[in-house]
């Protein structure tokens, strides 16, 4: 991006099969103006790209399993979920109210925006592409364990199906079920066996 | 604008059933369904003048609320669905 931009922008011969939808072009237009007025500068839009795009499940993950090994712990991240990871040396400030449901032998929850595609970044980095579809949000409220067995999770049918649907500001993940003898485990094996599928509640852990 | 929440824990509420084109944070597929207040989860923005970046909308309760699959879809599922909402979606349910 020049520091002086104007708005000729010469056609890219390599890009003219690309047609830009209607929601690119506004992203640019948007994203231009905010540039141009000094509402916000390239470096920190370049800033929270990075942060963004370094966001993975892989954190997520690292707390479901201290949870797993620390019943304390446990308790304190399901009571308070941002208070807990923050009393770890994490600086989740920015995170939107976060909810952590726990699956029990007989609850499974699962997790949906159904009128956007909400859903806890700063634990689990970006959605899948699925996550977003009109397809997973329709059908995930309206008939769960079909969804969930096309997903490859064929829940026992005494196993009640909880879904969350992220309607407002506050984001949900799944505490999946740990394995048996989870305390008395590595952390770094634990963390291993959790997916990002299964804190969203499409999938259940690895096995040790 | 009141801080007193209109719904307690453990009450059914029936869901609105009004439309609007605009995003308001109310899935259509629980319109003038009945769930139970199972959580007050503090004050939120009015979702529907927020999502335009209006200021000052007024500070409403939010709840979230269960509703059971069968109430919803009918059938015999007997899961759960939780969705957050703000009291100016939500009304009592006349006994």
């Amino acid at each position: 991006m020049p520091e002086q931009h104007s708005h000729d922008h010469p056609t890219d011969s390599d890009l003219d099969a690309y047609v830009l939808s209607e929601g690119q072009i506004l992203e640019i237009a948007l994203r231009e103006l905010l540039l141009e007025k000094g509402i916000i500068t390239q470096p920190e839009l370049n800033q929270q790209m990075n942060i963004t795009a370094s966001q993975s499940a892989s954190f997520g993950a690292s707390i479901i399993a201290k949870a797993w090994k620390d019943r304390e712990f446990k308790q304190a991240l399901l009571y308070d979920p941002k208070a807990a990871i923050t009393d770890l040396g994490y600086d989740v400030s920015k995170m939107p109210d976060l909810v952590i449901v726990e699956n029990k032998s007989q609850l499974h929850n699962v997790v949906v925006c159904t009128l956007c595609s909400c859903y806890p970044r700063h634990m689990l980095g970006p959605p899948p592409e699925w996550y977003r579809s009109a397809a997973y949000r329709a059908r995930i409220v309206r008939d769960p364990r079909e969804v969930l067995v096309e997903f490859g999770l064929s829940l026992r049918a005494d196993v009640k199906i909880r879904v969350y649907d992220s309607t407002a500001d506050l984001r949900y993940m799944v505490m999946p079920l740990g394995p048996q003898g989870a305390e008395s485990m590595a952390v770094d094996i634990l963390e291993t066996l959790v997916t990002r599928d299964s804190m969203i509640g499409v999938g259940v852990p690895k096995l040790p | 604008m009141t801080e007193v929440q209109e719904f307690q824990i453990g009450q059914m509420v029936n869901v609105k059933n009004v439309c609007l084109k605009k995003h308001h944070r109310v899935p259509l597929y629980l319109k003038g369904k009945t769930g139970k207040v199972t959580e007050y989860l503090g004050l939120v923005e009015n979702p529907e003048l927020a999502a335009y970046s209006k200021d000052n909308t007024g500070l409403y309760p939010l709840y979230r609320v269960c509703f059971e699959h069968k109430s919803v879809w009918g059938g015999e599922q007997n899961g759960q669905i939780f969705a957050d909402l703000a009291e100016k979606w939500l009304c009592k349910v006349e006994v």
